[in-house]
Protein backbone atom coordinates (compact mmCIF):
# COMPACT_ATOMS: atom_id res chain seq x y z
CA UNK A 1 0.00 0.00 0.00
CA UNK A 2 1.36 3.16 -1.11
CA UNK A 3 1.66 6.33 1.70
CA UNK A 4 -0.90 7.90 -0.65
CA UNK A 5 -2.99 4.67 -0.61
CA UNK A 6 -2.64 4.73 3.46
CA UNK A 7 -3.37 8.43 3.54
CA UNK A 8 -6.91 8.16 1.61
CA UNK A 9 -8.01 5.21 3.63
CA UNK A 10 -7.15 6.77 7.26
CA UNK A 11 -9.36 9.76 5.85
CA UNK A 12 -12.11 7.48 4.76
CA UNK A 13 -12.06 6.36 8.65
CA UNK A 14 -12.18 9.76 9.77
CA UNK A 15 -15.06 11.41 7.34
CA UNK A 16 -18.42 11.58 8.38
CA UNK A 17 -21.80 11.96 6.04
CA UNK A 18 -23.51 10.52 3.72
CA UNK A 19 -21.81 8.02 1.43
CA UNK A 20 -22.50 10.15 -1.33
CA UNK A 21 -20.37 12.95 0.22
CA UNK A 22 -17.94 10.61 1.49
CA UNK A 23 -17.27 9.21 -1.97
CA UNK A 24 -16.53 12.34 -3.90
CA UNK A 25 -14.19 13.65 -0.81
CA UNK A 26 -11.95 10.31 -1.09
CA UNK A 27 -12.42 10.65 -4.80
CA UNK A 28 -11.20 14.14 -5.43
CA UNK A 29 -8.55 13.66 -2.21
CA UNK A 30 -6.51 10.91 -3.97
CA UNK A 31 -6.63 11.96 -7.74
CA UNK A 32 -5.21 15.68 -6.26
CA UNK A 33 -2.78 13.95 -4.42
CA UNK A 34 -1.46 11.67 -7.39
CA UNK A 35 -1.62 14.96 -9.55
CA UNK A 36 0.55 16.69 -6.98
CA UNK A 37 2.86 13.31 -6.62
CA UNK A 38 3.38 13.08 -10.48
CA UNK A 39 4.38 16.98 -10.75
CA UNK A 40 6.82 16.02 -7.94
CA UNK A 41 8.05 12.77 -9.64
CA UNK A 42 8.45 15.12 -13.01
CA UNK A 43 10.37 17.66 -11.04
CA UNK A 44 12.88 14.86 -9.70
CA UNK A 45 11.39 13.63 -6.90
CA UNK A 46 11.69 10.21 -5.83
CA UNK A 47 8.49 8.30 -6.05
CA UNK A 48 8.34 7.84 -2.51
CA UNK A 49 9.21 11.30 -1.20
CA UNK A 50 7.13 12.63 -3.83
CA UNK A 51 4.36 10.58 -2.61
CA UNK A 52 5.04 12.07 1.41
CA UNK A 53 5.51 15.44 0.16
CA UNK A 54 1.79 15.69 -1.89
CA UNK A 55 0.65 14.44 1.41
CA UNK A 56 2.23 17.01 3.66
CA UNK A 57 1.16 19.96 1.30
CA UNK A 58 -2.49 18.79 1.28
CA UNK A 59 -2.13 18.75 5.06
CA UNK A 60 -2.67 16.80 8.00
CA UNK A 61 -4.79 13.96 8.35
CA UNK A 62 -6.59 15.71 11.46
CA UNK A 63 -7.08 18.92 10.36
CA UNK A 64 -8.16 18.16 6.85
CA UNK A 65 -10.80 15.41 8.02
CA UNK A 66 -12.25 18.06 10.38
CA UNK A 67 -12.40 20.49 7.32
CA UNK A 68 -14.48 18.05 5.10
CA UNK A 69 -16.70 17.21 8.45
CA UNK A 70 -17.00 20.66 9.38
CA UNK A 71 -18.93 21.50 5.89
CA UNK A 72 -20.54 17.76 5.60
CA UNK A 73 -24.29 17.66 4.37
CA UNK A 74 -26.45 16.63 6.83
CA UNK A 75 -28.50 13.38 5.93
CA UNK A 76 -27.99 10.93 7.97
CA UNK A 77 -31.10 8.42 7.96
CA UNK A 78 -33.53 10.23 6.03
CA UNK A 79 -30.99 10.61 2.95
CA UNK A 80 -30.33 6.62 3.23
CA UNK A 81 -34.25 6.10 3.56
CA UNK A 82 -34.88 8.05 0.47
CA UNK A 83 -31.99 6.31 -1.46
CA UNK A 84 -33.46 3.34 -0.58
CA UNK A 85 -36.99 3.82 -1.64
CA UNK A 86 -35.00 5.07 -5.18
CA UNK A 87 -33.09 1.74 -5.14
CA UNK A 88 -35.85 -0.32 -4.63
CA UNK A 89 -37.66 1.63 -7.22
CA UNK A 90 -35.13 0.74 -10.03
CA UNK A 91 -35.24 -3.08 -9.10
CA UNK A 92 -39.12 -3.26 -9.04
CA UNK A 93 -39.04 -1.39 -12.34
CA UNK A 94 -36.40 -3.32 -14.25
CA UNK A 95 -38.01 -6.73 -12.81
CA UNK A 96 -41.03 -5.61 -14.16
CA UNK A 97 -39.87 -4.29 -17.30
CA UNK A 98 -38.21 -8.03 -17.18
CA UNK A 99 -41.70 -9.55 -17.29
CA UNK A 100 -43.05 -7.41 -19.68
CA UNK A 101 -40.64 -8.18 -22.23
CA UNK A 102 -40.30 -12.08 -21.69
CA UNK A 103 -44.09 -11.49 -22.46
CA UNK A 104 -43.53 -10.15 -25.39
CA UNK A 105 -41.21 -12.34 -26.78
CA UNK A 106 -42.91 -15.61 -25.27
CA UNK A 107 -46.03 -14.04 -27.54
CA UNK A 108 -43.31 -13.63 -30.65
CA UNK A 109 -41.70 -17.44 -30.24
CA UNK A 110 -45.45 -18.81 -30.02
CA UNK A 111 -46.31 -17.34 -33.79
CA UNK A 112 -42.93 -18.47 -34.51
CA UNK A 113 -43.87 -22.06 -33.04
CA UNK A 114 -47.10 -22.44 -32.05
CA UNK A 115 -48.87 -21.40 -28.91
CA UNK A 116 -49.00 -25.03 -27.51
CA UNK A 117 -45.21 -25.13 -27.48
CA UNK A 118 -45.10 -21.99 -25.57
CA UNK A 119 -48.01 -21.79 -23.81
CA UNK A 120 -49.80 -24.85 -23.52
CA UNK A 121 -51.16 -27.02 -20.46
CA UNK A 122 -48.48 -29.47 -18.70
CA UNK A 123 -48.98 -33.28 -20.43
CA UNK A 124 -49.86 -33.95 -16.45
CA UNK A 125 -51.92 -31.22 -15.89
CA UNK A 126 -55.86 -32.04 -15.04
CA UNK A 127 -58.43 -30.00 -16.71
CA UNK A 128 -62.34 -30.20 -15.77
CA UNK A 129 -64.77 -30.24 -18.23
CA UNK A 130 -66.07 -26.70 -17.57
CA UNK A 131 -63.06 -25.47 -18.57
CA UNK A 132 -62.75 -26.66 -21.52
CA UNK A 133 -66.09 -25.44 -22.27
CA UNK A 134 -64.85 -21.44 -21.12
CA UNK A 135 -61.49 -21.96 -23.22
CA UNK A 136 -63.52 -22.96 -25.95
CA UNK A 137 -65.80 -21.04 -26.27
CA UNK A 138 -63.82 -17.82 -25.71
CA UNK A 139 -61.23 -19.47 -28.41
CA UNK A 140 -63.25 -19.94 -31.17
CA UNK A 141 -60.38 -20.93 -33.26
CA UNK A 142 -59.13 -23.60 -31.24
CA UNK A 143 -59.25 -26.91 -32.17
CA UNK A 144 -59.51 -28.56 -29.37
CA UNK A 145 -59.30 -28.29 -25.69
CA UNK A 146 -55.59 -28.47 -25.42
CA UNK A 147 -55.00 -25.36 -28.28
CA UNK A 148 -58.07 -23.69 -26.48
CA UNK A 149 -55.91 -23.73 -23.22
CA UNK A 150 -53.08 -22.99 -24.70
CA UNK A 151 -54.54 -19.90 -26.87
CA UNK A 152 -56.40 -18.43 -23.86
CA UNK A 153 -53.07 -18.48 -21.67
CA UNK A 154 -51.30 -16.85 -24.53
CA UNK A 155 -53.57 -13.50 -24.45
CA UNK A 156 -54.18 -13.31 -20.51
CA UNK A 157 -50.66 -13.79 -19.92
CA UNK A 158 -49.40 -11.88 -22.82
CA UNK A 159 -52.04 -8.97 -21.51
CA UNK A 160 -51.43 -9.35 -18.11
CA UNK A 161 -47.54 -9.64 -18.21
CA UNK A 162 -47.48 -7.08 -20.57
CA UNK A 163 -49.40 -4.42 -18.18
CA UNK A 164 -46.66 -5.00 -15.84
CA UNK A 165 -43.97 -4.10 -18.47
CA UNK A 166 -46.10 -0.87 -18.81
CA UNK A 167 -46.20 -0.15 -15.04
CA UNK A 168 -42.41 -1.17 -14.58
CA UNK A 169 -41.36 1.30 -17.32
CA UNK A 170 -43.28 3.75 -15.62
CA UNK A 171 -41.76 2.92 -12.55
CA UNK A 172 -38.58 2.84 -13.58
CA UNK A 173 -38.55 6.10 -15.95
CA UNK A 174 -40.27 7.63 -12.10
CA UNK A 175 -37.34 6.81 -10.40
CA UNK A 176 -34.64 7.66 -12.96
CA UNK A 177 -36.14 10.54 -13.28
CA UNK A 178 -35.83 11.54 -9.49
CA UNK A 179 -33.08 9.60 -8.64
CA UNK A 180 -30.31 12.46 -8.51
CA UNK A 181 -32.44 14.39 -5.90
CA UNK A 182 -35.54 13.12 -4.99
CA UNK A 183 -34.30 9.77 -4.63
CA UNK A 184 -30.64 9.69 -4.36
CA UNK A 185 -29.34 6.05 -4.75
CA UNK A 186 -25.76 7.66 -5.48
CA UNK A 187 -26.29 7.67 -1.75
CA UNK A 188 -25.94 4.15 -1.22
CA UNK A 189 -22.79 1.85 -1.92
CA UNK A 190 -22.12 1.63 -5.95
CA UNK A 191 -21.91 -2.11 -5.54
CA UNK A 192 -25.38 -2.65 -3.72
CA UNK A 193 -28.09 -2.47 -6.08
CA UNK A 194 -26.48 -4.71 -8.73
CA UNK A 195 -25.27 -6.75 -6.42
CA UNK A 196 -29.23 -7.23 -5.45
CA UNK A 197 -29.96 -7.11 -8.62
CA UNK A 198 -28.02 -10.32 -9.82
CA UNK A 199 -29.01 -12.25 -6.73
CA UNK A 200 -32.39 -11.40 -7.24
CA UNK A 201 -32.63 -12.18 -11.50
CA UNK A 202 -30.25 -15.07 -11.51
CA UNK A 203 -32.55 -16.48 -8.34
CA UNK A 204 -35.29 -15.80 -10.70
CA UNK A 205 -33.69 -17.68 -13.73
CA UNK A 206 -32.62 -20.71 -11.78
CA UNK A 207 -36.36 -20.88 -10.25
CA UNK A 208 -37.93 -20.22 -13.73
CA UNK A 209 -35.97 -22.50 -15.28
CA UNK A 210 -36.99 -25.32 -12.63
CA UNK A 211 -40.54 -24.14 -13.81
CA UNK A 212 -39.40 -24.97 -17.06
CA UNK A 213 -37.82 -28.52 -16.79
CA UNK A 214 -40.46 -29.25 -14.46
CA UNK A 215 -43.25 -28.25 -16.90
CA UNK A 216 -45.11 -26.39 -13.86
CA UNK A 217 -48.52 -24.99 -13.52
CA UNK A 218 -49.24 -22.62 -11.46
CA UNK A 219 -52.56 -21.81 -11.16
CA UNK A 220 -53.85 -20.08 -14.56
CA UNK A 221 -50.07 -19.64 -15.53
CA UNK A 222 -48.65 -22.25 -17.58
CA UNK A 223 -46.57 -22.90 -20.41
CA UNK A 224 -42.99 -24.90 -20.34
CA UNK A 225 -41.40 -22.42 -23.81
CA UNK A 226 -42.77 -19.44 -21.55
CA UNK A 227 -41.19 -20.56 -18.37
CA UNK A 228 -37.75 -20.97 -20.72
CA UNK A 229 -38.06 -17.55 -21.90
CA UNK A 230 -38.44 -15.84 -18.83
CA UNK A 231 -35.65 -17.32 -17.15
CA UNK A 232 -33.66 -16.44 -20.15
CA UNK A 233 -34.63 -12.59 -19.89
CA UNK A 234 -34.01 -12.70 -16.17
CA UNK A 235 -30.70 -14.15 -16.87
CA UNK A 236 -29.80 -11.57 -19.08
CA UNK A 237 -31.03 -8.95 -16.76
CA UNK A 238 -28.64 -10.50 -14.33
CA UNK A 239 -25.99 -10.52 -16.77
CA UNK A 240 -26.42 -6.86 -17.28
CA UNK A 241 -26.44 -6.03 -13.56
CA UNK A 242 -23.78 -7.60 -13.45
CA UNK A 243 -21.36 -5.74 -15.28
CA UNK A 244 -20.82 -3.17 -12.21
CA UNK A 245 -19.65 -6.06 -10.26
CA UNK A 246 -17.23 -6.87 -12.79
CA UNK A 247 -15.67 -3.93 -13.36
CA UNK A 248 -15.27 -3.28 -9.46
CA UNK A 249 -13.63 -6.66 -9.36
CA UNK A 250 -11.21 -5.71 -12.37
CA UNK A 251 -10.54 -2.62 -10.36
CA UNK A 252 -10.98 0.60 -12.61
CA UNK A 253 -7.82 2.34 -12.53
CA UNK A 254 -9.23 5.45 -11.22
CA UNK A 255 -12.60 4.40 -9.22
CA UNK A 256 -12.80 6.17 -5.88
CA UNK A 257 -13.00 4.29 -2.78
CA UNK A 258 -15.56 4.29 -0.09
CA UNK A 259 -15.87 5.64 3.10
CA UNK A 260 -14.82 2.34 5.78
CA UNK B 1 3.26 26.25 2.35
CA UNK B 2 2.31 29.29 4.10
CA UNK B 3 -0.36 29.02 5.63
CA UNK B 4 -3.82 30.94 4.88
CA UNK B 5 -3.24 34.09 4.26
CA UNK B 6 -6.02 34.59 2.21
CA UNK B 7 -7.49 36.82 5.54
CA UNK B 8 -11.33 34.73 5.26
CA UNK B 9 -11.16 35.93 1.72
CA UNK B 10 -10.59 32.38 -0.04
CA UNK B 11 -14.54 31.76 -1.51
CA UNK B 12 -13.87 35.22 -2.95
CA UNK B 13 -10.14 34.11 -4.75
CA UNK B 14 -11.38 30.89 -6.08
CA UNK B 15 -14.60 32.56 -7.65
CA UNK B 16 -11.57 35.01 -9.34
CA UNK B 17 -9.36 31.78 -10.43
CA UNK B 18 -12.35 30.09 -11.87
CA UNK B 19 -13.96 33.00 -13.88
CA UNK B 20 -10.86 32.28 -15.93
CA UNK B 21 -12.37 28.59 -17.06
CA UNK B 22 -13.28 25.15 -15.32
CA UNK B 23 -11.06 23.77 -13.28
CA UNK B 24 -10.35 20.27 -10.98
CA UNK B 25 -9.17 21.38 -7.39
CA UNK B 26 -5.49 21.13 -8.17
CA UNK B 27 -5.58 23.43 -10.97
CA UNK B 28 -7.67 25.58 -9.02
CA UNK B 29 -4.84 25.50 -5.91
CA UNK B 30 -2.25 25.79 -8.39
CA UNK B 31 -4.12 29.19 -10.46
CA UNK B 32 -4.21 30.59 -6.64
CA UNK B 33 -0.75 30.16 -5.76
CA UNK B 34 0.57 31.66 -9.55
CA UNK B 35 -1.61 34.22 -9.20
CA UNK B 36 -0.11 35.60 -6.17
CA UNK B 37 2.95 34.96 -6.87
CA UNK B 38 3.43 32.38 -3.94
CA UNK B 39 1.56 34.53 -1.36
CA UNK B 40 -1.35 32.07 -1.22
CA UNK B 41 0.36 28.30 -1.09
CA UNK B 42 -2.42 26.81 1.13
CA UNK B 43 -2.76 24.07 2.99
CA UNK B 44 -4.09 22.26 -0.08
CA UNK B 45 -6.73 20.43 1.99
CA UNK B 46 -8.29 23.41 2.93
CA UNK B 47 -8.98 24.50 -0.09
CA UNK B 48 -11.61 21.18 -1.10
CA UNK B 49 -14.07 21.89 1.56
CA UNK B 50 -14.27 25.87 0.19
CA UNK B 51 -15.00 24.27 -3.08
CA UNK B 52 -17.96 21.74 -1.99
CA UNK B 53 -19.54 25.30 0.20
CA UNK B 54 -19.23 27.48 -2.77
CA UNK B 55 -20.72 24.30 -5.13
CA UNK B 56 -23.52 23.89 -2.62
CA UNK B 57 -24.47 27.21 -2.69
CA UNK B 58 -24.90 27.09 -6.42
CA UNK B 59 -21.65 29.68 -7.40
CA UNK B 60 -20.48 26.51 -9.19
CA UNK B 61 -21.52 23.52 -10.17
CA UNK B 62 -19.24 20.35 -10.54
CA UNK B 63 -19.25 17.28 -12.30
CA UNK B 64 -16.85 14.37 -12.64
CA UNK B 65 -14.33 14.00 -15.91
CA UNK B 66 -13.18 11.14 -16.85
CA UNK B 67 -11.51 12.03 -19.61
CA UNK B 68 -8.13 12.30 -18.51
CA UNK B 69 -5.95 9.44 -17.06
CA UNK B 70 -7.59 9.51 -13.56
CA UNK B 71 -11.37 11.03 -12.79
CA UNK B 72 -11.65 14.77 -11.36
CA UNK B 73 -14.45 16.60 -10.37
CA UNK B 74 -14.03 19.84 -11.84
CA UNK B 75 -15.88 22.97 -10.64
CA UNK B 76 -17.00 25.73 -12.97
CA UNK B 77 -18.35 28.90 -12.41
CA UNK B 78 -21.98 29.24 -12.59
CA UNK B 79 -24.03 32.76 -13.71
CA UNK B 80 -25.22 33.26 -9.69
CA UNK B 81 -21.23 32.45 -9.45
CA UNK B 82 -20.32 35.10 -11.55
CA UNK B 83 -22.75 37.74 -9.89
CA UNK B 84 -21.55 37.05 -6.99
CA UNK B 85 -18.00 37.54 -7.34
CA UNK B 86 -19.25 40.98 -9.19
CA UNK B 87 -20.80 41.79 -6.02
CA UNK B 88 -18.07 40.94 -3.70
CA UNK B 89 -15.46 42.21 -5.69
CA UNK B 90 -16.95 45.59 -5.74
CA UNK B 91 -17.35 45.22 -1.78
CA UNK B 92 -13.25 44.75 -1.14
CA UNK B 93 -12.52 47.34 -3.38
CA UNK B 94 -15.21 49.28 -1.36
CA UNK B 95 -13.11 47.86 2.30
CA UNK B 96 -9.74 48.17 0.45
CA UNK B 97 -10.69 52.13 -0.95
CA UNK B 98 -11.80 52.56 2.99
CA UNK B 99 -9.04 51.24 4.81
CA UNK B 100 -6.50 52.86 2.69
CA UNK B 101 -8.21 55.76 3.16
CA UNK B 102 -7.98 55.60 7.08
CA UNK B 103 -4.51 54.21 7.18
CA UNK B 104 -3.51 56.93 4.48
CA UNK B 105 -4.89 59.94 7.02
CA UNK B 106 -2.71 58.46 9.89
CA UNK B 107 0.16 59.13 8.02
Amino acid sequence: MTAIDEYVSALADRLRGPAIYTHRVLGEVEAHLQDASDALVQGGWAPDEAEREAIARFGDLKTVAAGFNRDAPSGGAALTLRALVGAAGLLVGVGLLTVGVSAVASYALSRITSPQQVFGLPSHASVSAASCAHWLAVQPAATGCASAAALEARDDLTMYLGALGVVGALILALALVLRTRALPVAALSPLLVPTVAVTMFAGAAVALAVLGVTDARIGNTWGQGMWFVQSACALAAAVVAAYPLLRSFRGAPSAPRQAG
Amino acid sequence: MKGDRTGGNLDLLILSVLSAGEAHGYEVIRRLRDASEGEFDLPEGTVYPSLHRLDGQGWLSSSWDSSGPRRRRVYALTEAGRAQLADATAAWHRLSLSVNTVLGARA
